[in-house]
């Protein structure tokens, strides 16, 4: 298998680290070659192409099993990766959660286009996002980037995979996310630890001395999420803590931000307590973690995607405080001390703790060690091969999608609505498993809760908000051959007999439904052309097989309603999709029948298969 | 050659294009060449087509052939490395029908925005194609007034030329076609109403509804015409047709606004029987020189008798024009022989 | 009724399935239905062309039609709501074939996925047709391991079944139909240096590449055969073949493991002759068993030498045989009314 690895490949990266890590235990079983455009790339056994002084051919990537590419959230590293990727689907790994920067940086700076940026912020956060956006490029508001809550609000990262075969990230919850707006394979893998670091470190036990003082210790760019300001306040607040304590800070430090620690440091007269060592030689660095006793990893709010700084913490059987958010959170419990963000004391109580007691820490160093010896570049790069090959089998899909997509484009069909839904439907429905056959009475057992409106405008469309309990033993959904659909029929309340006006427009179950299962559906409503008093009566239906409410009363929600003449205004909402047409490649509309692929009655998929115990 | 003739087609409805495939398949099959038929089914209804015009672009037939050639619209839209069009007609609701009672789809926001992409598609297909031939030159004008493009004219031939001929110059004149209105054989009964020389009239052919038919015999009865009027409302044999053509006086087509001269006038002209036509009847008017090899008259019953009258009248002239008419074919270079050339050059 | 009969299309190939449409339309028609084939193209090379061809077969839209009648993998993904199936082929590559070399698709993940995809349109889209039927209990059970579909089999019969007869027994065994190292046609003649009783071997049809035409002729030579061997090694006509079969004392038919009996069976049995074939022939065993309406043995030429001098030797048993053997077609009821009245019920 052969692997074209697009990475920054310099020394001051740690995805570039990461990358040449993982290169090379991949390269045990298959060819890999990393491609660089670096001034001075590092040093590395592995083969290197370096496209500086040339755009890379493309064409030659036909000859390659795959295309990865390592996405962070900083420009100068990541910029031509990101418009290789946009000419050549491949395989994503998302190390960043945020790439706002990225994105800003890239339009604003390289492209001077800011409009595009103001697109592409439309794009997948619509008008409201589009209106935030403007309010920072107006400079009516700070950048979005600035903001560490709208940041996490309109991450972008959603543009990194557009074009992608498959999307990588380090933990379940960027999974989560990941899969809420696309359609394809996804896989949750935890960031590796080293051979090298986990060699290097020192015996647990070793560590635990009853020195007068004890040494916590903090790594990486100082930037105020890291919340170093919130450690040196605990200590600053708690003055026996800080003559037990040194504080080390290793890693440059933002000016503005240095400047407000010490005068925090000023302020509590920490001096003795406190140690901001800015930039450090790697050599020194990594004394300082092999001499440790505590380390401190927070991060709020948390913009990475895996820590490349905890695996390292970790492998050097370190016990670490960390904040029970993101990637941290799913840590298992035992294996780092986890405070919640939100509790003051939280802090300080885990301080205290470790800071007291040698036993929890060597416990919990232990724990920490023994999950980074078990997560190590080796683990990750045998799961990144069978995550290709699941890749691979998707190929058939994508590429079905992609020939569409084409055709459409080339005939100049990008503005027909339904037709990208149409055509996403049936290609999901080549590759699904699901299959509806006609029920048994006894099958249909459903409960239905609906917010109906007091009244309805006569003729006219509206969606309303309901739940569909599947309470029966089986499978239901909106498939072939008996597709099971939401629907509804009107009754007038002065003529017993039914519909008014036929039976209801159709809508779609969102999803496969096991039993048991309750969604959130949005149906859509026409209601009758006269006026009057009606009940509705919402319920499922199975296209040439029966109502579910003749089956039995129960599987139905009724409401009475008045049904009048349209007045003035009356908004409709609109149900066309956001952003350009034309720019879809099918990507919105597959993933909306991505339930078809995934919630098949078979085994049913765990959402994180790479971070489970 | 290994060539396929592609083309679409309605289940159940046959046209003068299955005429034209069949019996361009069959000639290029006697010029020596591999040939296929490829018909793909196709709705025209407006809202439909986009979803069966992907399903076309999807079929592969790259490698079946060295020549791929298109008849009727869109069957352009197969992909092939060397694909011909002899262009028929367009989905004519949206292009030269576009503004009158027979536009599709209809104007709405959706509809003008549909409309807009089945043009910008067909001009994308057929920009693949390397060359692009019309059947008609009303055709190949209405393709470069809406597309752009420049079509060379290649005239279709009858099938079958041997079995036409021609008897004598008898006492009717006929009209063969499908019975329905925009043919228009409702006029020609009228005219007879006018008519002084005895000149009969004879009409011939399928009606796709009966309806059409009857108000025929309605219209006949009417005006008291049965002497004059005979019609044959159901499908004759080409024997059949052959025989009524060769002891006509003269032949009479005056369909409205039609794409072509329409193998009538071919069966006219193999039969060396004049033709008589309308100023308004569209194709005809390439085939047909008033006074020349047929008379060309304005669209009325009292003009379309004085033509069928002079023809009567004057038998000498009737047969002159339809010597003339049988050189036609031959001054217009219409042959298979000129047609295969063309499409396998 | 308005009939589509939906078969996929290969240019340039017309095989048995095409022919069975053929027959198929001309009996509908027949009884009055109105019926018309439509081929939908296929290319299943490279592999992504499977997916893309499923897809287009699911975009055609059909109009006015009242029954469709789909008979081949991916024609029959073609929606419609009256739809019944006279499966003969789904994609084997995917299903008995997996696993063996003749799998076509290859053994990655895409592969894997495109197999995938196969099977689960099938599990779907099958199900949407109101009835299946199938041409051989082969083809059903396969249906029913891989999809857990059940169908009915509705065996094809001849195009012409009245033609068929028997005419005399006479003194020769014969072979028809496509000749070819699958059909085993070189069997036949090695084992006639067996035979003993004077009884001949007769084998007509085209042969489908010049190697097994060669290599037949020169057995034939070797073994010095020339007078016991008849080479018919040319299209043979209908009524040839008719005639063939009414003066022969026994057939034989001996195909590598065939899905369904093959029309040979057929036309043996309404021609009264019993059928010589090979325990490893596949789907004909339905129809043939040994002793009954033929004999079955072992595929060597020593067995069918044996089983062709006893044809002869034990002339009343080979005429039992034969006539056993049309009862086994009436048994089976078959007959195109049956299909028509089965197709379109």
């Amino acid at each position: 298998m052969r692997i074209a690895w697009f990475t920054p490949f310099n020394d001051r990266s740690a995805i570039a680290e990461f990358s040449a890590q993982i290169a090379l235990a991949l390269s045990m079983t298959a060819d890999v070659e990393i491609w660089t455009n670096e001034i001075s790339p590092m040093s590395s056994s592995i083969p290197t192409i370096n496209y500086r002084h040339a755009q890379p051919n493309l064409d030659t990537l036909n000859q390659y099993d795959i295309a990865v590419y390592n996405f962070g959230n900083y420009l100068a590293y990541h910029d031509t990766i990101y418009e290789v990727s946009k000419q050549r689907r491949g395989l994503v790994i998302l190390h960043d959660r945020v790439m706002q920067h990225f994105f800003a940086g890239y339009h604003f700076v390289k492209q001077r286009n800011p409009q595009a940026y103001l697109d592409m912020m439309r794009r997948f956060y619509g008008w409201k996002g589009y209106l935030r956006a403007k309010a920072g490029v107006d400079g009516n508001k700070p950048g979005i980037w600035d903001d560490d809550l709208e940041v996490g609000r309109y991450p972008l990262f959603e543009e990194c995979i557009v074009n992608a075969e498959g999307v990588v990230v380090h933990s379940s919850s960027q999974a989560r996310l990941v899969r809420d707006g696309w359609c394809g394979p996804v896989r949750a893998l935890h960031f590796p630890s080293y051979a090298g670091n986990l060699a290097a470190a020192p015996d647990p036990g070793v560590r635990a001395t009853n020195r007068e003082r004890l040494t916590i210790l903090t790594i990486g760019h100082g930037n105020r999420n890291k919340r170093i300001h919130e450690v040196i306040r605990v200590l600053g607040e708690d003055q026996a803590l800080a003559r037990r304590s040194r504080y080390v800070v290793i890693g440059p430090i933002e000016s503005s931000y240095r400047a407000e620690l010490m005068h925090l440091i000023d302020r509590y007269s920490l001096a003795d307590s406190v140690d901001l060592m800015g930039y450090q030689p790697d050599d020194i660095l990594r004394r300082y973690v092999a001499m440790s006793d505590v380390f401190v990893n927070l991060r709020l709010p948390s913009m990475e995607g895996g820590s490349a700084s905890l695996m390292l913490e970790m492998a050097a059987g370190g016990p670490v405080i960390v904040y029970d958010v993101g990637v941290f959170a799913e840590l298992p419990e035992g294996t780092v001390i986890k405070v919640n963000p939100s509790a003051p004391e939280g802090l300080h109580v885990a301080l205290d703790r470790l800071l007291s007691s040698a036993d929890l820490r060597v416990k919990v160093g232990t724990a920490a060690r023994a999950f980074a010896v078990k997560w190590n570049e080796k683990r990750y790069a045998q799961e990144f091969l069978s995550f290709i090959d699941e890749v691979k089998s998707w190929r058939p899909l994508l590429t079905l999608s992609d020939t569409v997509a084409g055709h459409i484009r080339w005939m100049g069909f990008g503005e027909q609505v339904d037709l990208g839904n149409q055509m996403a439907r049936e290609i999901c429905g080549l590759f699904s498993t699901a299959v509806s056959e006609r029920l048994t009475p006894d099958q249909c057992k459903v409960r239905i809760d609906a917010t109906i409106p007091a009244s309805f405008i006569c003729g006219k469309l509206t969606l309303l908000d309901c739940t569909v309990q599947n309470v029966s033993d089986t499978f239901l959904c909106s498939e072939l051959p008996y597709p099971v659909h939401l629907s509804y029929r009107w009754k007038s309340t002065f003529d017993s007999t039914a519909a008014a006006s036929g039976d209801g427009n159709r809508t779609r179950l969102p999803c496969m439904m096991a039993p048991g299962l309750s969604t959130q559906c949005r149906m859509e409503v026409l209601a009758p052309d006269a006026e009057g008093e009606f009940e509705i009566i919402v319920t499922l239906v199975q296209e040439s097989v029966a109502w579910f409410n003749d089956i039995d009363a129960s599987n139905a929600y009724f409401a009475k309603v008045k049904v009048v003449r349209a007045d003035s205004s009356d908004s409709l909402e609109s149900r066309t999709s956001l952003g350009s047409r034309a720019d879809s490649i099918l990507g919105e509309e597959l993933h909306l029948h991505r339930p078809l692929l995934t919630d098949a009655p078979r085994a049913p998929t765990d959402l994180s298969q790479g971070i489970s115990e | 050659m290994k060539i396929i003739v592609a083309t679409t087609m309605v289940p159940f409805q046959s046209g003068g294009d299955a005429v034209m495939l069949d019996s361009l398949t069959e000639m290029l099959r006697q010029f020596g060449h591999t040939t296929d038929t490829v018909r793909i089914p196709f709705s025209s209804v407006p809202a439909d087509m986009p979803a069966q015009m992907i399903g076309i672009r999807l079929i592969d037939l790259c490698d079946d052939a060295e020549l791929l050639i298109t008849i009727r619209t869109p069957s352009y839209l197969l992909r092939h490395p060397n694909k011909i069009s002899w262009f028929i007609h367009h989905h004519r609701g949206a292009y030269d029908l576009w503004g009158t009672k027979y536009q599709d789809p209809q104007s709405t926001e959706e509809g003008l925005r549909l409309r807009h992409s089945l043009m910008g598609a067909d001009e994308a297909a057929l920009a693949e194609c390397r060359r692009i031939f019309a059947n008609s030159r009303v055709v190949s004008d209405r393709l470069y007034d809406f597309n752009g493009i420049k079509a060379k004219v290649l005239y279709p031939p009858l099938p079958h030329t041997d079995r036409f001929f021609c008897s004598d110059y008898g006492d009717y004149v006929v009209c063969i076609s499908r019975i329905v209105s925009h043919k228009r054989q409702a006029l020609a009964v009228e005219s007879m109403r006018h008519v002084k020389s005895g000149v009969r009239l004879v009409i011939a052919g399928p009606s796709d509804d009966q309806q059409e038919a009857n108000s025929l015999h309605s219209l006949v009865k009417h005006y008291g015409l049965e002497d004059r009027v005979e019609i044959i409302d159901h499908w004759i044999s080409d024997e059949q047709k052959a025989r009524l053509y060769a002891s006509s006086l003269a032949c009479i087509y005056i369909p409205v606004d039609e794409d072509s001269y329409g193998y009538v006038s071919l069966e006219s002209a193999y039969s060396r029987k004049a033709i008589i036509t309308c100023t308004d009847s569209g194709g005809t008017l390439e085939f047909v020189e008033h006074g020349i090899n047929g008379l060309i008259v304005h669209p009325n019953s009292e003009e379309l008798a004085m033509a069928m009258d002079e023809l009567m009248f004057g038998k000498d002239f009737a047969r002159q024009l339809g010597e003339a008419a049988s050189c036609r074919p031959g001054e217009m270079n219409i042959s298979w022989d000129h047609v295969i050339r063309e499409l396998t050059l | 009724m308005k009939i589509a009969i939906v078969n996929n299309q290969v240019p340039f190939v017309y095989g048995g399935a095409e022919f069975l449409a053929d027959w198929l339309r001309e009996h509908l028609l027949a009884v009055g239905h109105s019926c018309e084939i439509v081929r939908v193209p296929f290319k299943w090379n490279p592999p992504h062309n499977i997916v893309n061809h499923m897809l287009a077969a699911r975009l055609i839209k059909l109009s006015s039609i009242d029954r469709v009648i789909a008979l081949k993998f991916p024609a029959y993904y073609v929606e419609h709501d009256n739809k019944v199936l006279w499966l003969l082929h789904q994609f084997r590559q995917a299903y008995d074939l997996w696993g063996t070399p003749y799998q076509e698709l290859p053994d990655t993940p895409e592969g894997l996925a495109i197999r995938t995809a196969i099977i689960n349109a099938d599990n779907r889209y099958l199900r949407c047709a109101r009835k299946i039927y199938t041409n051989s209990s082969v083809v059903s059970a396969r249906l029913s391991e891989f999809n857990g579909i059940s169908s009915m089999v509705l065996y094809p019969p001849l195009r012409d079944e009245g033609a068929y007869h028997c005419e005399r027994y006479g003194d020769y065994i014969l072979c028809a139909g496509r000749v070819n190292e699958v059909k085993r046609q070189h069997l036949l003649v090695e084992a006639m240096r067996f035979v003993q009783s004077g009884v001949r071997l007769i084998v007509a049809g085209q042969p489908e590449s010049q190697a097994y035409l060669d290599r037949l002729v020169s057995l034939v030579k070797n073994d010095h055969l020339e007078d016991k061997v008849d080479l018919k090694m040319r299209f043979v006509s209908e009524e040839e073949k008719i005639s063939l079969y009414a003066g022969a004392l026994a057939t034989a038919y001996i195909p590598y493991d065939e899905d369904s009996y093959g029309y040979v069976s057929l036309e043996s049995f309404h021609s009264r002759k019993a059928v010589i074939t090979c325990s490893d022939s596949g789907g004909i065993r339905e129809i043939v068993r040994d002793s009954i309406s033929g004999y079955v043995v072992s595929p060597t030429p020593a067995a069918l030498g044996k089983a062709m001098d006893l044809m002869m030797l034990d002339r009343p048993s080979t005429e039992q045989m034969g006539n056993q053997g049309l009862q086994e077609v009436v048994k089976r009821s078959i007959s195109w009314d049956t299909v028509i009245r089965e197709l379109t019920a």
